[in-house]
């Protein structure tokens, strides 16, 4: 193995996503104000995230994957394309829902900090959702300029869709969540 | 090829409820060092970083290692030759961007006003670097030989997987450097 070749290839890309990920602290950074508004909003966050990037980054390479088999050619009309912008938006929707359920089935645990009151859960609950919702549209087409924009440039969606998409998945869905829970939490709390 | 969007959410719906649940422990963390990570913003700062960086590093060795089963060059078993130096590889790729983060971390704190002192950043960031990429690269080689022996599909299952655990891993272990070093 050409432990040169693997290190020239990954660490610039290593050293791009730190610059990603930065990006992402410095939202996360300014959200200070809102998990103060929202106590507890703060556990959904690494969940979130994580959701984001598995369910983005699972539609890229299928339709990476896709791509080689020559299946995505007619571009939006390709039902390929269309059952998976519909695949991720339910599993968005589908995960988001549940998210704050498992939040608070965990705040029961005794040695966690116990919630505060009903209003705060319901803030959380609406705005899991909005979340969901919102970056479930915007990150299924994402992925799809993802795709496509790798196959014009030749290079193999593969390889590209995956580590982009989390790393935009981080910064969006932090800025979506950023957005939810300033609207929905200034209204609330 | 057929995707239906209900066989998509048929086998990914409850691998994704359970990375969500392992995700929620790691808020749960989180939620319970809120007063710290609220006076001292800079971990906040830190925290995405650290869990992508983790993520890839698995990522990319769990991507080689499963190419490497498929193809043959590498055996599915933990004594094996090429096995260890991709290991030894994602390792030292690790320690360098630690290292570099850490130095860029410590840097700007004589810009910015972050709170901690340089030293004690460059501690936490190297320390909780040194931690992720150890675990996550244990994590890949048993998730990667585990789920190649059921003859699970690396793309849906290993990389969720692996992300999930190695954000998990990254929270935990900078709240313990920032325990250690600065509480």
């Amino acid at each position: 193995m050409q432990k040169l070749r693997v290190m020239k290839e990954s660490l610039p890309f290593l050293f791009l996503c730190a610059a990603g990920g930065a990006a992402a602290g410095l939202v996360l950074g300014q959200m200070e104000y809102i998990f103060e508004l929202v106590p507890g909003l703060i556990a959904l966050v690494p969940a979130m995230i994580d959701m984001r990037g598995n369910i983005a980054s699972t539609m890229g390479s299928r339709l990476g994957s896709a791509h080689h088999l020559g299946l995505i050619d007619k571009g939006w009309r390709s039902s390929i394309v269309n059952e998976n912008i519909k695949a991720t938006v339910t599993l968005s929707l589908f995960v988001a829902s549940f998210l704050p359920l498992i939040f608070w089935a965990t705040s029961l645990l005794p040695f966690v900090e116990s919630l505060a009151s009903f209003r705060v859960l319901a803030a959380i609950y609406l705005i899991a959702i909005a979340t969901g919702l919102t970056t479930g549209f915007l990150l299924s087409f994402i992925s799809y300029f993802a795709v496509i924009l790798s196959i014009k440039y030749d290079l193999d969606p593969d390889n590209l869709s995956g580590p982009a998409l989390t790393t935009v998945g981080d910064v969006l869905t932090l800025l979506v969540l950023f957005l939810w829970a300033y609207l929905i939490g200034g209204a609330i709390m | 090829m057929n995707y239906d969007w209900k066989d998509v959410f048929r086998q990914s719906a409850l691998l994704l409820l359970l990375m969500g649940f392992i995700g929620i422990i790691g808020g749960q963390v989180l939620h319970q060092m809120e007063e710290t990570l609220l006076q001292f913003p800079v971990f906040l700062f830190l925290l995405p970083l650290m869990n992508d960086l983790g993520g890839n590093l698995g990522c990319v060795l769990a991507s080689r290692l499963g190419s490497g089963f498929h193809s043959g060059i590498i055996d599915a078993f933990i004594t094996d030759r090429e096995l260890n130096e991709n290991v030894l590889v994602t390792l030292i790729m690790g320690l360098v961007t630690y290292l570099s983060v850490g130095l860029a971390v410590a840097a700007s704190s004589g810009i910015l006003p972050l709170g901690p002192t340089a030293m004690n950043l460059f501690i936490v960031v190297l320390g909780s670097g040194i931690i992720v990429t150890v675990g996550t690269a244990l994590i890949t080689v048993a998730v990667s030989l585990i789920s190649y022996k059921k003859k699970l599909d690396p793309d849906n299952i290993t990389i969720p997987v692996l992300t999930t655990l190695a954000d998990l891993l990254s929270i935990v272990s900078i709240f313990f450097m920032v325990w250690l070093v600065i509480l």
